[in-house]
Parts: C-alpha cells; structure tokens; sequence
C-alpha cells in the first residue's frame, strides 16, 4: 500500500506533458461550464449530468497521461 | 444527446444566452482536446504504441461526442432564434429557420380559398367506452389520430361536471383539396385564421356535446396544435391547456392566459415555418428525436411520441403541476371523427 502511495506520489509530482496540460484546461472549461449561474431546473439538471460523464471520462485520460510521463 | 430543453415566453432570451455561452463552452474543448490528440501524435506515424494509441483513439472519440453535442445545443439555439442560425455552424436541424421568409413569400402570394370559413361536416366513424384520462404529454400525444380520422373527442364524467380532451390530427400531405386537413388549409389558416380543418374540427366538438362552459384540453400535431392553439384564442371554449406538437410555432400571438406546451423537433422544418419560440405562448420544449431523423422524418407524430414521453421523463415542476390541474378523475369514452368530403 504505502507503495503504491509512493508511486502515485511521484507521478503527480512529475511534470505535467504539453497533451496533459491540455486536457486538464478542457476539463476546467467543463467545470467552468458547470458552474455557470442562472439556467435552472431539470433540463438543466439533465444538462449537468452529461458533462460530468465527460469530465468524468476526461480526467480517466488526464491521470493516463500523466502516468505515461 | 442532449436533454429535452424548454423556453417560455419572457425568459427564452435567458435560456439562449444560456445555451449559447455552453456552446462557446464545448466549442473551446473540444479545441483543446484536438490539440491534445495532435500532441500525442498520430499512432502508427513511427513506431508503434498500443498505449499511446489508446489515448489517441480515446481522446478522439471524446473530442467527437463533445462535438456532437454542441452540434445538439447549435440547433436548439437556432431553432430558438433564427438569427443565432448564422451566429453558429449550421448544425442539425440549424437550416430550418431559414424557410421562414419562403413561408412569408408562399403565405402572401396564395389566394385565399373562398371556403376557408364554412361549415365542414364531420361524422362519427368510431366510439370506445371506458377509455382511461391522460396522465402526461407522452399519454395525450399517442392519442392523436393518425389514420383516416382527423380528431378523437374523450368525454370524462364525473360528480365535479364533464371535462373534454380533444386530440387534432395534422395535415395529411397525401391529400388534395377535397380533404379539409390538406397542406393548403395551412395556408388559408395562416393568412385569414380560418381553415376548413378549424371549422371541422369545431364541428366535432359541437357533436360531442362540447359547449362555451366545459372545461377542455385539446392537443393536437402540425395542423392539429395550429387549430388548438386558435380555438384557445377564439374565446368560444373554456380551454384549460393546449398542447401542439411539430406545429408552427408562434403563429397566434396571444393565447389569453390560456397555458400552453410546445414540443418541436430542431430536425422537423414545420415548427420553424411560423416563425420561431420567441413568438410563441407558454412554453416551448426542444428535443431531438431519438433515432436521429431530419426533414418529414422528424415531423411524423410517430417520431415526436418518445419525444414527449422524454420530456416527461424530466418531471419538469411547472408541467407536472399543470398535467396534475387538468387531470380527469375518472373513466371516459373517446369519439373518432373524420370530415365526410375527405373521400
């Protein structure tokens, strides 16, 4: 355990790569989008849960990219 | 795909801006997530990577789904406001709205038919007791006539008094002109508020025994929400709701406190024929139909029924409360009627 603690460490300590650092940025617009004020109700409810299937999906590949270097 | 998402009238500029500030949203990540892709580099281009190749095949597919949801959000958008039409991309269904001055142009170079306001005749072909009342929007729309009948009248019985719910078929673009719901009482409705569909239509309502005092709900497709639309504006019935679906929308300005439901594909040409939700009364429900059709696909009632059963779905508050206000208690009997010079 404390080994892989120790290596999830060092991954998120290393440099991000160029390919991260853009995902990461489309992952902040999404939550950017999330956050918006004002639309409310279900459809906008609904509206929120796609997004954060993609964010979701995002950050899968984001934390994939990292671990590549 | 993207969730059924409604407007109503005074807020359907906020709802836009809402819709067109996610659209610059997915547009941007969508940009950053193709420049990840180029990032990481084609697979294949130099030696082989399944790992890297993964990525590159994962962040592709995202980059297209995101993709095709703002494609989604572009046509709602366009189908709200015309003019945001040349704003975005012509997306899914964006075309439409341009038909709106063709529709201006055909309107105002069209005689008006000299029999728009008779009396149409209409006869009984089919009656069923014991018919169970409406629960939703989904309910009302799988009710609506779609073979030779044009309109079903269900009559509900109860200690509070008798309640009506009439269900309008729309145009049947088969038809010729001896048929009142042919593609051409569209026109003579447009330009003079009269049709021989209308004047069918409240034809069958008089024969039900439809009067000024009973409480009625009238949905009706295409043609069909145009007619319901102009008998709650008429003031002859005591309308309680109106709902149309894939009908122009905005051609009857004012509704008279009369609540309505709209529901519009941004693939089906007709809703953007009269203009577009701005103009419209109450409250406009934009989905996209599932399976994605375009054009008189998307225009068929057939396709709008899951439509309405996904609105449902949402349990929006301000539909669930008004479905609940008109709901009839008890058991009825449904009345099929079809005009007698349709052959």
């Amino acid at each position: 355990m404390e080994k892989k603690i120790a290596e999830t460490s060092r991954v998120m300590c290393e440099p991000a790569s160029p390919a991260q650092n853009l995902v990461d940025d489309a992952i902040a617009v999404l939550a950017l989008s999330q956050s918006r004020g004002g639309w409310v109700g279900p459809a906008r409810n609904a509206f929120d849960g796609l997004v954060d299937e993609f964010r979701a999906r995002l950050i899968v590949l984001s934390l994939s990219l990292r671990s590549r270097g | 795909m993207i969730p059924p998402i409604s407007v109503s009238t005074g807020t359907f500029r906020y709802t836009l801006d809402a819709l067109i500030v996610r659209s610059d949203d997915f547009h941007r990540t969508v940009v950053l997530l193709q420049e990840a892709t180029t990032e990481i580099g084609v697979p294949g281009r130099t030696q082989f990577d399944p790992e890297r190749a993964a990525l590159w095949h994962d962040l592709n597919r995202l980059a297209r789904e995101i993709a095709d949801v703002r494609d989604d959000i572009d046509g709602v958008i366009a189908t709200i406001d015309p003019g945001e039409a040349l704003r975005s991309r012509i997306a899914t269904g964006a075309p439409w709205p341009l038909l709106r001055p063709l529709s201006q142009w055909i309107v105002s170079h069209t005689p008006i038919e000299p029999t728009a306001t008779h009396f149409e005749p209409m006869a009984v072909t089919k009656r069923e007791a014991a018919v169970p009342a409406p629960r939703n929007l989904a309910d009302r729309s799988k009710r609506i006539p779609t073979g030779d009948d044009q309109v079903r009248i269900d009559r509900f019985d109860s200690d509070g008094g008798t309640r009506f719910e009439v269900y309008i078929a729309g145009t049947d673009f088969s038809a010729g002109p001896e048929n009142p719901w042919w593609a051409g009482s569209n026109v003579d409705f447009l330009r003079s508020g009269q049709s021989r569909s209308l004047s069918g239509t409240e034809t069958a309502l008089r024969d039900a025994g439809v009067t000024h005092e009973t409480p009625l709900v009238i949905t009706g497709h295409s043609q069909g929400g145009l007619i319901g639309v102009a008998l709650a504006s008429s003031g002859r019935f005591t309308v309680d709701a109106v709902f149309t679906i894939g009908t122009p929308l905005g051609v009857v300005a004012d509704s008279h406190g009369v609540p309505m439901v709209h529901v519009a594909h941004p693939e089906d040409p007709v809703p953007a024929l009269g203009g577009n939700a701005r103009n419209a009364n109450g409250t406009t429900w934009f989905v996209h139909p599932e399976p994605r059709v375009l054009g008189a696909d998307a225009h068929l009632v057939e396709n709008y029924r899951p439509s309405a059963e996904a609105i449902v779905q949402l349990d929006d508050p301000a539909l669930r409360s008004l479905e609940a206000r008109i709901h009839a208690t008890t058991v009825g009997t449904a009345t099929w009627f079809r005009a007698t010079t349709s052959g």
